[in-house]
């Protein structure tokens, strides 16, 4: 089973079409874009920290 | 019991109808003390929030300087020192007297300024007319001999000129011309490169049949062409009457002011009337004119501009002006990302400015404090960048500061305190 494994990723590796998706920082998208790698790009940053009462205030106005 | 959140939302749609119902035309271009209410021979208004004359940046100190040796109120440069730190001066916020002003936005009596009044609500608003192509001049913050020459030609030539044409196409309908200045690929902001086009072809077969000479319409006529961003002053005098009749809506949480001094930002918020909350002027993501200069070299944000922001033009429609964005050394992509931000954080959107490449999508309009905060993204503003000691340098973006907006929420919540918002 290992090996049919391996072989398996390896064929999806090598052998298809690869989608990447990228998330995040966004300089990695341009790049795999140039070497002709479909992307699907999922903006994401992590969530500002809000002052306490801020944070507070939203959950009660919005 | 009404969850404060619904008065909130219906306050906030109010608010985005008022500044969508505006009717904001061009109808004159006449001397600051003769018709903004107020306005006295010892008044000097500057961009921004209040700030005092120690603690403002050096650009708009020079830019008070020339406009005291302009008038006359001083005969040398020591003098204007003296009087200008001598609280013998009313030196003001722009937005106070119903006017805005480019970068330090400096506006003084004698000085033309363009009226826009507001037809659907009846008020006007003013903005002294942008300078031109040149580098130098009171609003990039310079006192030399040549910005009050400028000046002076301003008040003599291009203000009457441009009063007497307008009298004769009988006002311009900005609301009309902006709408039209997107579909061209402005932001009007940054590039107003259509609108100065649309106002000029507008204002030529008047001005030509003005009882003046061909030299001095020869002069007009050369600045109106020498800079595209000329009608930028028309458009911020336009958003600055939008925004007075969208103020003091009860509950709402939208930005009526935005508004730089080079120190400080500061906004306004609708139910809090003329209240400013401040934060820190942000540095500007420049393209410098020259290698010659660095982020070092230059003034934090800076100027009443960003009324145009608050109307939903500028940093808020990159998409709609994908030239804007390459001058910047952006792509579209990122244009329609900082456009989509702008959605996301907006209350609504403008029904007759719309974006062609967004399939004839209003502008994103009502700037919602509580959802900036939410998301931790600020508006982007379009702008250009003053030399530290003055002087114009390049042109950029800037994001305003977080710490406005919550200084903002905070006093909203406060004036709600007996609703129990903070159980």
């Amino acid at each position: 089973m290992a090996d049919e494994a391996h072989s398996l990723s390896g064929a999806l590796l090598l052998g298809e079409k690869k989608v990447v998706v990228n998330m995040g920082v966004e300089v990695f998208e341009d790049s795999l874009r140039r070497q002709g790698i479909e992307v699907v790009v999922v903006r994401w940053q992590p969530p500002r920290e809000l002052p306490q009462d801020v944070a507070r205030l939203l959950d009660r106005l919005l | 019991m009404t969850d404060i959140r619904d008065n909130i939302d219906r306050a906030n749609q109010k608010v985005v109808e008022r500044l969508c119902a505006g009717q904001p035309v061009w109808i004159g271009c006449k001397t600051a003390v003769d018709v903004i209410p107020g306005m006295t021979r010892h008044t000097i208004l500057h961009a921004g929030p209040p700030i005092e004359w120690e603690r403002m940046c050096q650009p708009m100190r020079n830019g008070i300087l020339g406009a005291i040796l302009y008038e006359g109120l001083a005969s040398d440069v020591d003098e204007a020192n003296s009087l200008a730190s001598s609280g013998r001066l009313t030196l003001a916020p722009c937005h106070q007297y119903g006017a805005v002003g480019g970068m330090t936005g400096i506006t003084s009596a004698s000085m033309p300024v363009h009226i826009v009044r507001n037809e659907a609500f009846g008020n006007l608003a003013y903005c002294v007319p942008h300078e031109g192509a040149s580098p130098t001049g009171f609003g990039w913050g310079t006192y030399d001999e040549g910005s009050i020459r400028h000046a002076r030609w301003m008040q003599e030539e291009l203000g009457p000129v441009l009063d007497a044409g307008l009298r004769g196409v009988g006002g311009i309908n900005m609301r009309q011309l902006i709408g039209r200045a997107i579909q061209m690929g402005d932001e009007d902001h940054g590039r107003c490169g259509a609108a100065t086009t649309l106002l000029t072809r507008e204002l030529a077969p008047h001005l030509v049949r003005l009882d003046v000479s061909k030299d001095v319409l020869g002069r007009v006529f050369d600045f109106l062409l020498s800079a595209d961003i000329f009608a930028l002053h028309v458009i911020m005098a336009a958003a600055r009457s939008m925004v007075e009749p969208a103020k003091k809506i009860p509950y709402s949480t939208v930005v009526t002011t935005m508004a730089r001094n080079g120190v400080e930002f500061g906004i306004k918020i609708s139910s809090l009337g003329d209240q400013w909350f401040t934060g820190p002027a942000q540095p500007i993501k420049t393209v410098f004119f020259s290698p010659e200069w660095t982020a070092a070299d230059a003034t934090p944000d800076i100027g009443d501009s960003s009324i145009v922001e608050t109307v939903g033009l500028g940093g808020l429609i990159h998409a709609a002006a994908p030239a804007q964005e390459a001058a910047f050394g952006g792509t579209y992509a990122e244009a329609l990302r900082k456009t989509e931000e702008a959605y996301a954080f907006c209350a609504g959107v403008h029904e007759a400015w719309t974006i062609p490449n967004l399939d004839f999508r209003g502008v994103p309009l009502g700037i919602d404090i509580r959802k900036v905060l939410k998301m931790g993204v600020t508006p982007i503003l379009d702008t250009a960048t003053a030399h530290k000691d003055g002087g114009k340098i390049g042109i950029g973006e800037a994001r305003a500061p977080r710490e406005a907006f919550e200084a903002a929420l905070r006093a909203f919540a406060n004036s709600h305190e007996a609703e129990s918002i903070d159980a």
